[in-house]
């Protein structure tokens, strides 16, 4: 005869625990784990190596939204780190202004060159996709003729 | 006649792998002429283990296609070209939700797999399916041949190898070891086997440590994302071991205090096995066919609850009656995963396929 498994009553262990946790005070952890996506930085991320258009499109969107780049940001950390920092930034500004500027001019024709060629491809599909359909119709209808011809 | 297994991935040390290795030992044992072909064959493989898929010969009605489909690939599309009786040995492909943010490539590849598996319906003469769960995936993709359940089957007399010395020393301490093994994928939800690890540290048992084991490679966000939650929430002795060797997988089933399994989607789990062979307490959430695999022992947590979790895997720990009854109860339904037993039952499934007419 097959040996029986012992029986846990789990619903009354659950009980039991249900109690405990009340009991240990537990704080519950308001940290997400969907919220720590927030701080994963794209730049640590795959780089997709394969072309697909809406893909393109996504990805141009998100250029967009991102080509400029701002010089000023707040500054945290104690009142003296402040300060020191304050002054930093405003002994290098004459530095970093301008090259942010090119920057900013830079990523404006970029994001627009691929934006025109996203443009460019979508027509283009747009176009091949109404010729593929027209000559599916164009099939259907032989195809239908010839059902109609070898009826007869 | 000949029985030839296909699949699209033949990897070394993955479950559909050695699963497919241990079938092509049970049919030659038995007398059958049979190989395997894979579009992609791992080198660290002996040599001999398969043939290119490109070798297949001309299949004739008589032989018996067993292919093995646990992805998207564009071989799933290639069966329906084939001759012989065809048998769709299925081991679930994880839903394609579960990589959109993480992996673009293997968002589409689930996806393509699902469809695939949907199409190959059609042509399938029988099915085998790893768990009762994968049975009823087949069933609502639409498949009407006859399935049969079989379990994976686990080279159990590999894990009486010796394990590394280097790790065991490590960590052989008085710290209570948290072990789960698994690809670090998001349907396995390492983030809710660390947020169970954070309470129960936190609030049971500071002495402890939770080892992560498997490999990362090829959804690395997802992982990023992960040791970036253990850093934001300040804890601490959380191990990634990423790919390792098997010696060293088994120095951690040996250091292990309990198993921890908190996934969402499995087709069989071979790791939880693994841990009853260990003699290990699993703990596991009752989803896909994790309830099917753990057959009533283990315990299953129905609740998606970290701090009942932390509970629970104090509870095991420290329960010594409870420990032993859960410990009993695996041993027992360990039997029912016994090499000779699954063999025999795959041999049986072999002989009705072959009484069964193609093009069913």
């Amino acid at each position: 005869m097959a040996e029986q498994m012992e029986i846990i009553d789990i619903e009354e262990i659950m009980r039991e625990i249900r109690a405990q946790i009340a009991e240990r005070g537990y704080t519950k952890n308001e940290l997400r784990f969907a919220d720590v996506a927030v701080a994963v930085t794209e730049e640590a991320g795959d780089i997709d190596e394969y072309f697909e258009l809406q893909n393109f499109g996504l990805t141009v969107d998100k250029m967009n939204g991102r080509r400029t780049i701002q010089c000023w940001r707040m500054l945290s950390g104690s009142k003296l780190a402040v300060l020191i920092k304050k002054v930093i930034r405003k002994l290098i500004k004459f530095y970093v202004e301008p090259i942010v500027k090119e920057q900013n001019q830079f990523n404006f024709y970029t994001t627009s060159a691929m934006a025109q060629l996203y443009a460019k491809m979508e027509e283009e599909q747009a176009i091949k996709l109404d010729e593929m359909q027209k000559r599916i119709d164009l099939l259907e209808k032989k195809c239908k003729a010839l059902e109609e011809k070898c009826g007869e | 006649m000949r029985i030839v297994q296909i699949l699209p991935v033949l990897a070394f040390g993955d479950a559909v792998g050695n699963d497919t290795r241990a079938l092509k030992d049970a049919l030659s044992e038995a007398g059958y002429e049979t190989e395997i072909y894979a579009a992609v064959i791992d080198e660290r493989l002996p040599a001999g283990t398969a043939q290119p898929y490109d070798m297949l010969p001309k299949l004739e009605d008589e032989d018996i296609v067993i292919y093995h489909l646990s992805t998207g690939h564009e071989l799933n599309y290639e069966l329906e070209k084939l001759g012989g009786k065809k048998v769709i040995l299925y081991h679930n492909i994880t839903p394609e939700k579960y990589f959109k943010k993480y992996n673009r490539d293997a968002f589409a590849s689930c996806g393509q797999g699902i469809k695939a598996a949907k199409r190959l319906a059609k042509i399938a003469d029988y099915a085998i399916a790893d768990s009762e769960y994968n049975k009823q995936d087949l069933l609502a993709y639409g498949y009407r041949c006859p399935i049969e359940v079989l379990p994976i089957l686990i080279p159990f007399e590999d894990y009486a190898k010796k394990p590394s010395a280097r790790v065991l020393k490590r960590y052989e301490d008085d710290y209570v070891n948290i072990l789960f093994t698994g690809r670090v994928v998001p349907n396995k939800k390492q983030e809710d086997i660390i947020e169970a690890f954070y309470y129960y540290k936190h609030y049971i048992n500071p002495k402890s440590r939770l080892i992560l084991v498997g490999s990362f490679a090829g959804i690395d966000r997802y992982h990023t994302q992960l040791e970036a939650y253990v850093k934001t929430l300040g804890l601490k002795d959380v191990i990634f071991t990423g790919q390792i060797k098997f010696d060293e997988i088994l120095a951690y089933y040996h250091l292990a205090d309990l198993f921890l399994c908190m996934s969402e989607h499995e087709g069989f789990c071979v790791p939880i096995v693994e841990a009853m062979y260990f003699d290990v307490p699993v703990i596991a959430r009752a989803t896909s066919a994790i309830p099917w695999t753990l057959g009533g022992s283990g315990i299953l947590l129905k609740e998606q609850d970290s701090m009942a979790a932390a509970e629970l895997m104090n509870r095991v720990l420290t329960d010594e009656s409870l420990r032993e009854k859960v410990l009993k109860n695996q041993q027992i339904r360990l039997r029912d995963f016994d090499n000779g037993k699954v063999k025999k039952q795959f041999l049986e499934i072999i002989e009705r396929i072959i009484l069964t007419k193609a093009g069913c």
